[in-house]
């Protein structure tokens, strides 16, 4: 599923290189699972929010992770019993879908190197990129509701076909 | 379940939103097909409510992951995760709470024209606007279609063709 370190970091919400060093600090091989991602994502916020070293967060996560969902927050009392960290397992859970779905739907790396300088314009650069341009001259004969009509027709046509695929 | 009925959907339960990536370029003339909704929206707290019910009654989850997680569609979600990707009961809709190139949701709106899509109106992003988010992801779909979209504000430029407008109120 998760096929790269960028995407991997994404899910976890750190940088790249606290993903590296996490790894090495915790004297583990660079796995992209979906269960590490989600470990390292609470080490990460114990450790951020909570200032809790990492090797002590990675711990305290991984007994977050095995509760069970019919009890939904995690607390630990401190030895003197003054002071309790408590932890909302589902809604920490329900943020890393939404950070795991965004890393594998929407997260793409950005085009390495310098942005071009002349971008060309207007018609004849799009020509020379490739762009049917008489395309565009048809799509803007018609109207905007028109032209999403027929987007709409198009992207529901696309979704059938995608269900009858075996 | 379509594109539009989702921009609908939005209108009628009174979301500040603007049409932002694929279908904005599409409402301009683009010829590229989309199958999500990208919209960004105002974090105001009345707003999220409203955007928050609704995207609960559609049965929103984030899309592409097993359905094996927690996930509740509420305001607090959206105050710790303003960008969601969701497949919901409408479609595929992607929130954002600002456009990287172009800003916070303000400063989308203020760069919006109001597109007639008949039976409603809605705001998108302007060609100029899309440009500008386009430059600014940088991912390689992004650069990309940077040539289709300079060449529509050049053939949009002309009167011929019946084009989104800027909203007169503002």
């Amino acid at each position: 599923m998760i096929k790269s370190l960028g995407q991997f970091a994404a899910a976890v919400s750190a940088p790249r290189k606290w993903v590296l060093n996490a790894h090495a600090v915790l004297g583990l091989d660079l796995e992209y699972s979906v269960e590490r991602a989600k470990t390292l994502s609470i080490s990460r916020l114990l450790e951020t929010e909570w200032s809790i070293p990492l090797k002590k967060a990675f711990d305290l996560a991984q007994q977050i992770l095995l509760l069970q969902s019919d009890k939904p927050a995690w607390r630990i009392v401190s030895p003197d019993g003054l002071s309790t960290l408590s932890i909302d397992r589902e809604r920490v859970l329900s943020d890393f879908a939404v950070r795991l779905s965004f890393a594998l739907v929407g997260y793409a790396q950005r085009r390495s190197g310098r942005p071009r300088k002349n971008e060309g314009t207007g018609v004849a650069a799009a020509m020379e990129h490739g762009v049917d341009v008489s395309l565009l001259e048809s799509s803007l004969e018609s109207t905007p509701a028109e032209r999403l009509r027929r987007l709409d027709e198009n992207a529901t046509f696309v979704s059938k076909l995608r269900v009858v695929r075996p | 379940m379509s594109l539009l009925s989702m921009m609908e959907g939005l209108t009628e339960a009174s979301v500040d939103f603007v049409v932002i990536g694929g279908v904005a370029a599409r409402a301009h003339g683009s010829t590229r097909i989309t199958e999500d909704l990208d919209i960004c929206y105002s974090r105001r707290p009345e707003n999220v409510d409203r955007l928050a019910r609704l995207l609960a009654s559609w049965g929103a989850y984030p899309r592409g992951i097993d359905r094996d997680l927690p996930f509740f569609m509420d305001a607090q979600t959206f105050r710790t995760t303003p960008i969601m990707t969701l497949i919901t009961a409408e479609g595929a809709l992607d929130v954002f709470d600002e456009v990287k190139g172009v800003g916070d949701f303000e400063s989308v709106r203020a760069s919006s024209v109001i597109v007639d899509a008949g039976d409603f109106r809605f705001r998108a992003l302007s060609l100029e606007g899309l440009l500008e988010a386009r430059r600014a992801a940088g991912r390689p779909k992004d650069i990309d279609q940077i040539p289709e979209l300079k060449a529509l504000i050049e053939l949009s430029g002309s009167d011929k063709h019946e084009k989104p407008r800027p909203d007169p109120t503002e």
